[in-house]
């Protein structure tokens, strides 16, 4: 990787890491071990079944798509933990709108510190994606990020990739 | 450059936290630095890294010094903040505060320097329950410790009076199982409970102030105070804390900072993971 | 004294709700413009501070800002943008159509008790 792509990495590493210890409590740091071979643009067998994405589009001068994929145990820890509201009265439509708001603000931050750069980028709205075992499926060649962020029990996978 | 903070701006506020705050920063949390300063710089209205640093140097606004070190450092308030003080407490301090109360009758007395919204001094009331509890005491209670919180912000003291908490403060380092019992609920708001709240005491006090109004003192927390303080005030501080302290007295300072200028009053004491403070005789 | 929220995320509404509530003010809420100036139409009168998110659907939070500004039933309203990073040139503008005061997600809810307080004259007094 070359300093620009690395630091292009590192945004996002960051804005996860800063917006859900602010967010949340909890500090999310990157799963170094974390490896998906290349031949494959989903994610490997040892994964828990997720259920849970929240989504993003990210408009600059190549278009990207992000994605921030869990399990409804994690999103319903998080999103309690975002609202003070105890995760068994999370109703769907909290849990949801609490992940979508997650991945705004984490696009939102990455875009802050890639502003100056030439990988800056304008945002859409952030919408959900649920189904019980999901995976984000694309392209091999698009891929430009897939990370897993960790904080004790809680994990999810982000994922940047061309569109 | 990719990143918009460069090296050199980099540098410039690794040293000036570390000259002011004692905290070092290392290289490799540039980006962090990056991300937190970030938004400090859309608040102040500024267009560049330099430009934030070059107020800051040349002293232009008295209030930005402490906002860039609130940016830096983490400064969230929180239950059992990094948890060793308390852990210590309970382990090595309560056992002897019980014995000293046990022999002299006179009550153990806590400080709470940089109170906030109250976490900190109704952690350490939630500690000595605990332990009273957990061991049986009944000749030694709650009432044999007097435990002050002074902030400088009148504000942030009512709201610490009050004792309320909204449900996200509520969830910061305290244990569900704790809420319970210590805890009123009144819709979505937590209230620390009356018999235990009444036996702390807040008032405004600034610390730059003498502390001849604060007699002595057998724990005093200041934490995460002194970062925002110059070399010759953290000095002077360091003598008024070692003055306001009982025989044998303790001080319990951030986890993350340094005390440089310690060692003509204080003794370092290691326990498990922490470190603390005691006054030398 | 009421705290009017007007943001299109139930989520951040809860939030503030509840650095509302624990100053014991009572929150009223509107998930976008039109139905914010609705809300302002009928309370006014009880309304101490508007917190406004600046995108969304409908009427955005820019044109509910001119029109609360415009009105002198609500000019004198204190008004506290609530932004993301990224919409830093959006502050400007909004300061510059009168808002009084602006918070930065994400923040903490420390932050945001103090920023109300500030935006309510209840803020730290200089010593």
């Amino acid at each position: 990787m070359n300093e620009q792509e690395l630091a292009y990495h590192r945004a996002f590493t960051v804005a996860v890491s800063e917006v859900m210890g602010t967010m949340t409590g909890f500090e999310m740091e990157e799963d170094e071990a974390f490896f998906t071979p290349d031949e494959e643009s989903f994610d490997p067998k040892e994964t828990q079944p997720c259920e849970i994405s929240g989504a993003m589009v990210l408009l600059g001068k190549k278009n990207c798509m992000a994605t921030v994929t869990m399990t409804r145990t994690t999103a319903s820890m998080l999103v309690s933990y975002m609202t003070g509201i105890p995760y068994y009265e999370l109703k769907n439509g909290d849990l949801f709108d609490g992940v979508a708001e997650m991945m705004n603000l984490m696009a939102g931050r990455a875009k802050a510190l890639l502003s100056d750069s030439e990988y800056h980028f304008d945002i859409s709205p952030p919408f959900t994606i649920v189904g019980e075992n999901h995976y984000i499926v694309h392209k091999k060649q698009a891929k430009l990020i897939q990370k897993r962020f960790v904080s004790n029990e809680l994990s999810f996978i982000l994922k940047v990739f061309n569109v | 450059m990719v990143a918009a903070l460069s090296n050199k701006e980099f540098n410039h506020f690794q040293k000036y936290i570390k000259e002011q705050c004692g905290i070092a920063i290392g290289d490799e949390k540039a980006y962090l630095i990056e991300s937190r300063l970030t938004k400090l710089l859309i608040e102040t209205k500024l267009n560049t890294f330099e430009e934030l640093y070059e107020m800051l140097y040349h002293k232009r606004d008295p209030k930005l010094s402490e906002k860039v070190i609130d940016a830096i450092t983490t400064n969230e308030t929180l239950w059992f903040r990094d948890k060793t003080p308390w852990i210590i407490l309970e382990n090595e301090l309560i056992p002897q505060y019980i014995e000293k109360v046990r022999k002299t009758k006179q009550r153990i007395r806590i400080w709470s320097a940089a109170a906030s919204s109250g976490q900190e001094a109704y952690s350490t009331v939630i500690s000595i329950h605990q332990h009273l509890k957990k061991n049986q005491i009944k000749d030694v209670t709650l009432n044999d410790f007097e435990i002050i919180g002074t902030d400088i912000s009148a504000p942030i003291l009512e709201i610490a009076k009050a004792g309320r908490y909204d449900p996200i403060s509520i969830m910061r380092g305290l244990d569900p199982k704790l809420k319970e019992t210590y805890f009123q609920n009144e819709g979505r708001i937590w209230i620390f409970k009356d018999e235990f709240r009444k036996h702390v005491k807040f008032r405004k006090f600034n610390l730059q102030n003498s502390f001849n109004s604060m007699s002595q003192f057998d724990v005093i927390f200041c934490r995460y105070v002194m970062i925002y303080f110059s070399q010759e005030f953290k000095r002077e501080m360091t003598k008024k804390l070692a003055q306001s302290m009982k025989p044998g007295g303790i001080l319990f300072i951030g986890n993350s900072e340094i005390f440089p200028e310690h060692k003509d009053y204080f003794e370092t004491k290691k326990s498990g993971k922490g470190i603390y403070y005691q006054v030398k005789e | 004294m009421k705290i009017l929220s007007v943001d299109d995320s139930a989520i951040v509404r809860k939030i503030i709700q509840g650095a509302v509530e624990v100053l014991n003010f009572d929150l009223l809420e509107a998930s976008d413009g039109l139905e914010g100036k609705k809300v302002l139409e009928e309370h006014h009168e009880e309304i101490g501070l508007i917190l406004l998110d600046w995108n969304m659907p409908g009427m955005n939070g820019m044109e509910l800002l001119q029109v609360i500004k415009g009105d002198e039933q609500f000019r004198h309203i204190p008004v506290m943008m609530v932004t993301t990073e990224s919409e830093k040139e959006n502050i400007v503008r909004a300061i510059k159509e009168g808002a009084e005061h602006y918070v930065v997600k994400p923040f903490t809810m420390e932050e945001l008790i103090k920023k109300i307080l500030e935006c309510l004259g209840q803020g730290d007094q200089d010593e």
